[in-house]
């Protein structure tokens, strides 16, 4: 048995998945094992995803409608928009919001780029992947106020060790987070190099679990390294590749924690983001409805903006 | 976590201290029977603070008068209010006396968050008014403690005048007098700065950039805000008030619009700047020799006169008792101890200053400070003026402080920033 | 990987780089956990000075860092196990099995990371007073759960996803039950996505502070608001204790990092058997 299974493995995915499909997934209207076939199917799933769903819905539905009431209702007692026209016509709004997109994208592919170059760089190198692969992990092991604040004293125009180490070579540093056109810049870069290690492991992880004869066959077919990576790599780590780009996204939509610690939004509205404006409606001006509203507005925007992604992820089982 | 450390080292000092003076702590304290609520747990929470450092090792004092079980939690300023404004907002606040800011005073009475402490006080079985003495607290102090007239939810802790601290031997090394005004102290700060070695002064540019902005106001002859809430902020004389600080700022480190609080005692530590126009609070760190460099040089002058006098920023934070807490006598004791007047002394020759005027004569309480420092406090906190708190008190200030960086920075010039800031302003209160 | 040493080359030199880039806070926080508070702040910033050991002692002696380590720890491998216990049989019923509202279910799952804290904190600690959860070691576990569970789910999803069906169905053919299947064949095959959502679970509570905080008032503790209430004063950052704190805080997960490591070669191995 255990030849047999190897032999099957050797196949490349797509290509059994099909089948598997085929095999098992037959029109309904042909009838042949089916009830039983899915039906135990069906209850083996709910078996698996309904003890958790049931508690995570326990845990969250108060809270989501609670915040939904609270964005569509007035003090006043009337039902409608008011918030969220309240919202969108405050100060600075605009301005949030373009922030909010330029650190989202800005951040998300940065570090993706890096955590994929690493990952792929790591395929190449033999002795010392343990090393690397532990030191790499580690800005995302240092807890975001430790190196929020060590960040921003290492980048203080005039006290820090980056404009003091630049002064030597002769360059006069930039304000970084003190000066409102490079304040966004460098909050994203500081947000990008705490993220990369997240990126990394989880592509890392799917570059281990690559079985090596697809790249063995490409090489024998005369592949450059460059036509291997994009024809047979990436589509083969794709679920894995969107996975990390979608969390990220995500992630980055409602940063939090860097940005609070080393600018808390300023200067001026440089770096305040919609996740630092509904903080300070919370707990700064104790206005939970527009808090609220802001929540929605965010929710509503990291959903369109995942959607499609998280549409072609579930695809390869369509 | 700290509270089992000096628990277990100050047990028994504790038991000592108790036989000695016993019958000194009763005529200390007043006549009420103070072992009333003696077995009942308190939650006291506490921001890292000066004054949270320096009372913390005293509560043993409190517990062996009471016999009150007083647990202590402590947060960063930061996260303090966080969690704070999260309890509160959410209904699940558990501690019973907490410090608190005057601004959020407002919104906390309309939320009915707090407890009243006007009934306690004047309940003679909890409070010795004679002894208590409320006439001896500063105006601004009793300012921020009453709505009304009245006692209102809660009383002031510490007192922090806005003053000048300087450099003696960088202002001696250009031949500059100590500034007494305004256009002396820019003229300083430009001589200094050009002079190269180091910048001429540092301020606030960061999230509570309005403290000190509001002492430049008033001696401006400006104001934020009437009495009946409405905006003045674009007046001529708020106008020159901003010009006058960001000029000032020019001869900041630079990047200061992030200097907060943190920065600008680094500034001054570190021996980075010159001269400092901000809280008296630093004073006790300034001249420690195991954290400042400059510990011997500094030289301390009252808050500078502008057109309109003298009329430095002033804070005091307080302690408040919330509403939901089910020992709330036992917590008027806790408060009221922690502000009397020997208390208060103690506090005070530890490097924290008391809200209260008696303290200022006492010998042994001001001892440890400079005669220059006492001397500036007095002077400033005399005409000092308090920002005045209001519902919307912290949605008011967030465009302000956009105003102020903005203006610091070059962005925008300060009349039409601060025209926007009042139509901001407007429609915030409309 | 097919490596040509001009490949090899290349990777070394980017791995290098970046892992200076990527360490240069790190070793300014080393440089600063060995100084004094003044030569901290010193102004030009020292790189040669006389380095003390006294943060470290005073951090590891401190009462508060050793519990606030100790909770760290327990509510990171708690929230971790319910994490994986829980979520990859729901990846795999989500990337296995065909049943109505699975697109739906994936999504209700994404969706929890989706809304930040920030904003549904506050009924979500009146949920958890209503059920006596609050300023437990359980709740602060549950709430880490749901940091991390869309995480596990979608990655584990994507991992079984790749693997193919055959291997299943022949063991169900073989006369296995489907758990079985899932349990002895399928699971050591995703071996490397396990290590690292479970690491990255690991990591994502760890560092939590808006939770740690907000759940929590006496009874409970963790590193990142210990962190903070110790070495954050008010009158100025601590910055040789808070760096050395920092470093340490962050051995756990190294030494996590390390172990982990061999389980992803051997994942690897396994993989490609012949």
């Amino acid at each position: 048995m255990a030849k047999d299974l190897s032999l099957k493995m050797t196949t490349t995915a797509p290509e059994s998945r099909e089948r598997g499909v085929a095999h098992f997934f037959r029109p309904r209207h042909v009838a042949r094992h089916r009830s039983s076939a899915s039906r135990d199917m069906r209850r083996f799933a709910l078996i698996l995803t309904l003890p958790l769903t049931v508690v995570l819905l326990i845990l969250l539905i108060y809270p989501m409608i609670y915040t939904i009431i609270l964005a569509f209702t007035s003090d006043k007692g009337g039902v409608g928009l008011g918030n969220f026209i309240s919202s969108v016509a405050a100060s600075g709004f605009g301005q949030v919001v373009t922030n909010t997109l330029i650190f989202t994208c800005a951040s998300t592919a940065i570090s993706f780029l890096f955590g994929f170059s690493l990952a792929y760089a790591m395929e190449f190198v033999g002795f010392g992947r343990r090393f690397f692969s532990s030191i790499l992990i580690l800005p995302m092991a240092l807890m975001p106020v430790v190196s929020g604040l060590t960040w921003s004293m290492m980048l203080n125009p005039a006290l820090g060790v980056v404009n003091a180490l630049l002064r030597v070579v002769g360059v006069h540093g930039p304000g970084w987070v003190t000066q409102a056109d490079t304040a966004l810049a460098t909050v994203i870069l500081i947000d990008a190099w705490q993220w990369t290690p997240f990126c990394f492991l989880i592509i890392h992880a799917g570059f281990q679990s690559l079985t090596r004869e697809p790249l063995e066959a490409a090489l024998i077919d005369g592949a450059t390294r460059w036509q291997t990576l994009r024809m047979v790599i990436i589509p083969l780590l794709r679920n894995i590749l969107l996975v990390t780009l979608l969390f990220r996204m995500m992630d980055a939509f409602k940063a939090f924690d860097t940005i609070f610690v080393v600018t808390k939004g300023g200067p001026g509205r440089a770096t305040e983001t919609l996740v630092i404006r509904a903080f300070m409606q919370a707990f700064q001006f104790y206005e939970p409805r527009t808090t609220a509203a802001i929540g929605v507005l965010l929710l509503i925007a990291t959903m369109l903006a995942t959607r499609r992604i998280g549409d072609l992820i579930g695809q390869e089982v369509e | 976590m700290k509270r089992r450390e000096f628990l277990a080292v100050t047990a028994a000092v504790c038991a000592l201290s108790k036989l000695s003076s016993a019958s000194a702590a009763t005529s200390d304290f007043g006549s009420i029977n103070w072992k009333q609520q003696s077995g009942a747990k308190l939650n006291v929470f506490m921001a890292r603070h000066p004054w949270q450092e320096a009372i913390e090792p005293e509560i043993d004092q409190f517990r062996a008068l009471t016999g009150i079980n007083v647990q202590l939690s402590e947060l960063p300023e930061d996260q303090y209010a966080t969690k704070v404004a999260a309890d509160l907002s959410a209904g699940v606040f558990e501690y019973d006396v907490f410090m608190s800011q005057y601004y959020d005073a407002p919104r906390y009475e309309a939320m009915k968050w707090t407890a009243a402490l006007d009934p306690l006080i004047h309940d003679p079985k909890l409070t010795d008014k004679t002894w208590y003495d409320w006439q001896d607290f500063f105006p601004g102090a009793r300012q921020i403690a009453t709505i009304g007239g009245k006692y209102a939810d809660r009383v002031a802790i510490t007192a922090e005048a806005q003053i000048l601290i300087y450099r003696k031997d960088v202002l001696a090394k250009l031949a500059i007098t100590p500034p007494s005004d305004f256009d002396g102290l820019l003229a300083a700060a430009n001589k200094i700065s050009k002079a190269g070695n180091i910048s001429g002064i540092t301020l606030r540019g960061g999230t509570y950039a309005w403290w000190p902005f509001y002492g430049v106001v008033k001696s401006f002859g400006g104001e934020f805000l009437t009495p009946e809430l409405k905006p003045v902020i674009d007046s001529p004389q708020d106008i020159a008030a901003l010009q006058m600080y960001a000029a000032l700022a020019k001869d900041a480190p630079q990047g200061v619009t992030s200097y907060d609080w943190d920065e600008i005692n680094t500034a001054m530590l570190s021996g980075q700047a010159a001269m400092f126009l901000d809280s008296s609070v630093i004073y006790s760190r300034i001249k420690d020799p195991s954290l400042s460099t400059v510990a011997n040089d500094i030289g301390v002058a009252p808050f500078p006169t502008g057109p309109a006098g003298r009329h430095g920023s002033s804070h005091y934070w307080s302690l408040s008792m919330a509403a939901a807490s089910k020992r709330q006598d036992a917590g008027w004791l806790f408060i009221q101890w922690a502000t009397s007047k020997p208390v208060q002394a103690l506090l005070q020759s530890k490097g924290v200053l008391a809200p209260r005027a008696s303290v200022y004569n006492t010998s042994g309480a001001s001892k440890m400070y400079a005669p220059d420092f006492l001397e500036a406090v007095k002077t400033s906190l005399t005409s000092a003026v308090i920002l005045p708190a209001n519902a919307k008190f912290f949605e008011l200030m967030d465009p302000l402080r956009v105003a102020i960086q903005q203006v610091i920075t070059g962005d925008s010039a300060a009349d039409s920033s601060l025209k926007s800031v009042e139509t901001q302003w407007q429609k915030i209160l409309a | 990987m097919h490596s040509t040493p001009f490949a090899r080359l290349v990777a070394y030199t980017w791995l290098w780089l970046c892992t200076l880039v990527f360490l240069s806070p790190i070793a300014w926080m080393v440089l600063q956990s060995l100084k004094t508070p003044i030569e901290a702040i010193a102004f030009p910033p020292r790189f040669i000075f006389s380095p003390t050991l006294a943060n470290y002692g005073a951090v590891l002696s401190s009462d508060g860092f050793r519990s606030a380590l100790l909770g760290s720890l327990i509510i990171g491998m708690g929230s971790v196990a319910i994490a994986l216990a829980t979520g990859v049989p729901f990846a795999y019923a989500l990337a296995r099995c065909d049943f109505p509202g699975r697109k739906e279910l994936g999504h209700f799952i994404l969706s929890t990371k989706m809304l930040p804290a920030v904003v549904i904190i506050v009924p979500f600690i009146q949920v958890y007073r209503h059920i006596g959860l609050l300023d437990t070691y359980v709740g602060v576990v549950i709430a880490h759960v749901l940091l991390s569970l869309a995480v596990v789910v979608w990655v584990m999803r994507g991992f079984f996803q790749a693997l193919p069906r055959e291997l299943e169905e022949a063991a169900v053919i073989d006369g296995a039950s489907r758990l079985r299947a899932f349990g002895v064949i399928i699971l050591p095959l995703a071996v490397p996505g396990l290590i690292t959502v479970a690491a990255l679970g690991f990591i994502l509570s760890w560092n939590d502070l808006f939770f740690a905080l907000t759940l929590t008032s006496l009874n409970v503790t963790t590193l990142p608001a210990f962190l903070g209430t110790q070495y954050v004063g008010f009158l100025a950052v601590d910055w040789g204790k808070l760096s050395a704190a920092g470093l340490l805080a962050t051995l756990p997960i190294m030494l996590l990092a390390v172990g982990l490591q061999r389980f992803l070669i051997r994942g690897l191995a396994l993989g490609a058997i012949k």
